[in-house]
């Protein structure tokens, strides 16, 4: 059975996007190597150092389904109607945006919560691991215990304000265990198993 | 001159402390894990009489006893010294200049480790470089962390990142209140329970 992962670029101040949504401040290091990293299904080709693109490389390569939330969903505008990285993506939401509600549709929503889009997630990833995106989404898995490993590509700059991605756990403890740490220019990648 | 550093353990969501903490609970509510690095090597290090034995790994080691030698003086918040009680008197560096409103009687005696400051964070630290010369002088406490980064004081940030989520309590990067402040990753040590980073902030 896969891995269910939880994949952020965050400040050292703990945000994933400024106040606004915007990620141009913490964005840098996807543009800032001499490695061409093509994006899986987009016509996007990041320049990432050697180091973030071998990790990149195999933790994109290893996913099989996404999970995520309605807001990640109006924010990125549908991903311009593509599914980010090819991969079938999941989308909690209460209300199903009609547009995208056809059968030939290229997004699963799920209205019942974030078991049920797990459990569907995996039935469509198979083998492969299943990445949980948006931040309210993701600390939803957290508080559940659902997710093995939390991976944050770590950026050089306090950002002030915006959104935090470790927000609502509710003084929830939960223990981690350092797997990997890649000092990469630009950034510093970390990875962390969720005890259980 | 030496530079103005910061050095504390953070929680990978950004708590130096958990809820509820103060000096009977001076991690807070669910902050133990923040110091197991501290307690989980096999080197010792011992900071000052008023502080405890540290069993930490050769590569925290080496990087604390680096701390150490540069060490000029420290600025602490209040709070973080009634919560240690005064260290006993012993500090873990010293001179200690420590930034409070009142300023307790007891501690105000010939030989006395600590320099009360009453006027402010940006005086404490005109203070402590004064008193550092050619070294470090060293912060340890978030809330005059947050009032010396937005004065634009500090030249270094040093976290030690802890495995752990503690979801709530003292948010290291609270209350900063400005724009993007940019930083350069001068140094990443991953050593047992803890990784090491430290930044430099670009002026």
């Amino acid at each position: 059975m896969g891995k269910v992962i939880t994949e952020f670029t965050i400040s050292l101040d703990g945000f994933i996007a400024g106040p606004n949504d915007e990620v141009d401040r913490i964005f840098g290091w996807y543009s800032s190597g001499d490695t061409d990293f093509p994006v899986q299904s987009s016509p996007m080709v990041f320049k990432l150092s050697r180091a973030s693109a071998d990790l990149l490389r195999e933790s994109w390569g290893a996913l099989g389904a996404i999970v995520t939330g309605r807001r990640d969903f109006d924010v990125s505008e549908a991903w311009g109607g593509v599914p980010p990285l090819g991969v079938p993506i999941f989308i909690v939401t209460h209300n199903i945006p009609q547009e995208w509600a056809k059968k030939e549709s290229p997004f699963t929503f799920v209205t019942d919560g974030i078991e049920s889009a797990l459990a569907q997630a995996r039935a469509s990833a198979g083998d492969k691991d299943i990445g949980i995106s948006g931040t309210q989404i993701t600390q939803q898995f957290l508080k559940a215990g659902l997710i093995d490993e939390i991976r944050l590509h770590l950026v050089p700059v306090l950002l002030g304000a915006g959104i935090r991605l470790f927000d609502n756990l509710q003084d929830e403890n939960i223990a981690l265990e350092k797997i990997l740490v890649v000092d990469a220019p630009d950034v510093t990648h970390l990875r962390y198993h969720v005890k259980k | 001159m030496g530079k103005v550093t910061f050095n504390m353990t953070m929680s990978l969501d950004g708590f130096v402390a958990g809820p509820n903490d103060n000096p009977e609970n001076g991690l807070g509510d669910g902050g133990e894990g923040l110091f197991k690095w501290y307690f989980s090597g096999d080197t010792e290090v011992k900071l000052s009489e008023g502080t405890p034995v540290l069993k930490i790994s050769k590569k925290s080691a080496k990087l604390l006893k680096e701390g150490i030698k540069g060490y000029g003086a420290g600025v602490w918040g209040r709070k973080t010294f009634d919560i240690a009680h005064a260290w006993g008197g012993n500090p873990p560096g010293s001179p200690a200049f420590i930034v409070t409103h009142h300023v307790p009687q007891e501690w105000v005696k010939e030989g006395s480790p600590f320099i009360f400051v009453t006027d402010g964070v940006e005086s404490a630290i005109r203070q402590a470089k004064q008193a550092a010369g050619e070294k470090d002088v060293v912060i340890c406490t978030a809330s005059i962390l947050q009032q010396a980064l937005k004065a634009g004081l500090v030249d270094e940030i040093n976290v030690d990142v802890a495995p752990i989520l503690i979801g709530g309590g003292v948010s290291l990067f609270d209350h900063l209140g400005t724009g993007p402040i940019e930083l350069e990753c001068t140094r990443v040590v991953e050593a047992p329970n803890v990784t090491h980073l430290c930044y430099r902030i670009i002026k």
